[in-house]
């Protein structure tokens, strides 16, 4: 059974025992300079595309027909068409517009040709390049992978899962964490098991994830059941046995975390 | 060309290619749709338009990347060719559907960027110790989406006037780096829950098909230029005899490491680099019309007297000196520089 113990006040409910000490799990201090990373990364990224956008609002004010007498009288949807490209690179054009302003007459069809050979060694290189690392990487993704989860359910889409057919159990509602019901389901036959957790408040912590603990000393290990990032109903596979022993927790590996304790409340 | 830019150089042709592609791609998804809906009754539409559109443009990216080897295989190809572009923006923009829902679905509604949070999602211990779960795939579906974005922003001949034929071109043969990027992150992403062997199977055939092709487009071309490897005679390099010309029919031949597009105009014999100033199609596998080489890929023109392609437009092209002995054409491997008049070489004997 689940180790629950009924609460104290009389009312419905259970308070779901959360283990004291968490597994050990990887601290990802890799992901918190990866997670710092990426957001410089992003917020490069997003200065650099307004200050294109800035650069595209001012070339179309005239200077880009300037630049390319082609431009000249070009409709709405051309110039909508090029922007995202002018966002993208817009030092290139910026540097056309500079030769342009010291006369530097752009000769890119006198000197810009393309020799034959020079486009095919190149081309050549990078299929080549592509078809050696490519079947060694995705072969390795096969090999390598590991293998299902012994005895587990499929993890479902957690936000649309109906719940069970039937129930003919319905545990009473227990507090898993603050703002987190939750309620096992089962059918007539008891062969199948669910875990519906209520959310009625957002995670104060990032990633939350479901997990279930074996009992200390069980030997067995324990299971990742989904991620509970959202408000709303989640329903989670479940089997037999984490519903007779062990226990649910709610953790963060981000924050290397659990989240709180298990409250009292009413079901 | 230099004339005033469209957003859309759309005709007849285009438009019907585009409504045969809109069509074959609402029945493809509404097919996987149907099938996902019979056979997994619990999947969510986000979950339906993530892997439908990620299917889709895996599909059309396959096919894009067989069309050019195709293109030089077999010239009855060059209309998918003439559409590559249209292909290749679709292509993006069912890439950045799945995009936008992946994040939105799997690192949305939370407290922290769902972008950074994609970006990371590696480094969160999912898995039991580091392992191949942990392998960061979201990074290279974001560095192919960025790839591809550049690629169809730039997919306007706006791009190839502006940047340079060389450095456009450059920029777009990254498509083979973005399509390694994708196999890697489906087959590090998917593909480590989906334990059915189809999936591997069908991508492992859609990779050999575009390296096969590669392959035999590369060899078809290497043989012929070793076919054409001629004896240097006073500067000038025996390219072929004067009656393998035909009138008003281009001709390839391999001069100095190089291509050289030959044209027969009347009865004289003119020479012009092989490679078309637009997206350097085969100029030598083209026709001359209107007086002008016209490229089989895309229609570009260029006068054979001068490389010029006629009023308004201002492309030019390398020419080449080029005689005619003991009905043999003979072509001097330097270029001259593009837009220089040359006379040419008359095929009857004695003539100038």
């Amino acid at each position: 059974m689940l180790r629950t113990e009924p609460l104290q006040d009389g009312s419905r409910g259970n308070i779901a025992q959360i283990p004291e000490s968490p597994p050990t799990m990887i601290l990802p201090r890799f992901g918190i300079v990866a997670a710092a990373l990426f957001s410089i990364i992003l917020f490069v990224a997003a200065a650099w595309l307004t200050t294109g956008l800035c650069i595209a609002i001012w070339l179309h004010s005239g200077r880009l027909a300037r630049l390319d007498p082609g431009t000249a009288g070009a409709g709405i949807a051309f110039r909508i068409l090029v922007t995202p490209g002018i966002m993208a690179l817009w030092p290139l054009l910026l540097r056309n517009w500079r030769r342009h302003r010291r006369g530097m007459v752009a000769a890119p069809d006198a000197e810009d040709w393309l020799p034959a050979a020079r486009l095919r060694a190149r081309h050549g290189l990078i299929v080549r390049s592509v078809a050696v690392a490519v079947p060694v990487l995705c072969a390795a993704a096969i090999i390598a992978r590991p293998a299902p989860i012994a005895n587990g359910s499929p993890i479902p889409d957690a936000l649309r899962t109906p719940p069970l057919a039937a129930v003919a159990e319905d545990r009473a509602p227990f507090l898993l964490a603050q703002g987190v019901a939750a309620l096992i389901r089962t059918d007539e036959r008891r062969s199948a098991w669910q875990l519906e957790l209520a959310v009625t408040e957002r995670p104060g912590i990032r990633g939350p994830m479901l997990y279930w603990f074996p009992p200390a000393g069980a030997g067995a290990a324990s299971e990742y059941l989904g991620p509970v990032s959202a408000a709303g109903v989640h329903r989670f596979a479940i089997s037999e046995t984490m519903v007779r022993e062990g226990s649910f927790a709610i953790l963060s590996f981000r924050d290397a975390t659990a989240l709180g304790p298990a409250r009292r409340g009413g079901g | 060309m230099s004339a005033s830019y469209r957003a859309i150089a759309w005709n007849r042709h285009k438009r019907l290619c585009d409504i045969a592609l809109a069509g074959i791609l609402v029945a493809a998804i509404g097919a996987f749709a149907g099938t996902a809906a019979a056979t997994r009754p619990g999947m969510t539409a986000e979950t339906l338009v993530i892997r439908s559109t990620a299917i889709a443009a895996l599909a059309l990216l396959h096919v894009i990347l067989c069309i050019g080897p195709l293109c030089r295989l077999n010239s009855l190809f060059l209309p998918l060719h003439y559409n590559r572009r249209h292909l290749g923006v679709t292509m993006f923009f069912l890439a950045l559907v799945h995009s936008a829902f992946a994040i939105i679905q799997f690192q949305g509604f939370g407290d922290a960027n769902p972008i950074v949070g994609a970006l990371t999602a590696y480094a969160r211990d999912y898995a039991p110790g580091v392992g191949i779960a942990n392998f960061p795939f979201e990074i290279f579906g974001a560095a192919a989406l960025a790839i591809l974005f550049v690629m169809a922003a730039t997919s306007h001949d706006f791009w190839l006037k502006n940047l340079g034929a060389s450095f456009w071109k450059a920029m777009h043969q990254l498509v083979h780096v973005a399509y390694g990027c994708l196999l890697v992150h489906v087959f590090f992403g998917a593909l480590q829950s989906e334990r059915s062997v189809a999936y591997p199977l069908v991508l492992g055939a859609g990779f050999a098909a575009v390296a096969v092709l590669h392959v035999a487009a590369w060899r078809k071309e290497k043989l012929a230029d070793d076919r054409m490897a001629p004896a240097p005679d006073g500067g000038f390099v025996d390219a072929c005899a004067a009656a393998d010309l035909r009138e008003s029919c281009g001709k390839s031949v391999w001069i100095g490491g190089e291509r050289v597009a030959l044209f027969r105009k009347g009865d004289r014999v003119f020479a012009l680099s092989n490679v078309c100033r637009h997206q350097g199609g085969p100029l030598g596998e083209g026709r001359i019309v209107d007086g002008c080489a016209t490229c089989p890929w895309h229609g570009w023109n260029y006068k054979v007297e001068d490389g010029c392609s006629p009023p308004p437009f201002k492309e030019t092209l390398p020419t080449y000196n080029v005689r005619v002995r003991d009905g043999r054409v003979l072509v001097h491997p330097a270029p001259n520089p593009p837009g220089t008049t040359c006379a040419g070489a008359s095929c009857k004997e004695g003539a100038p």
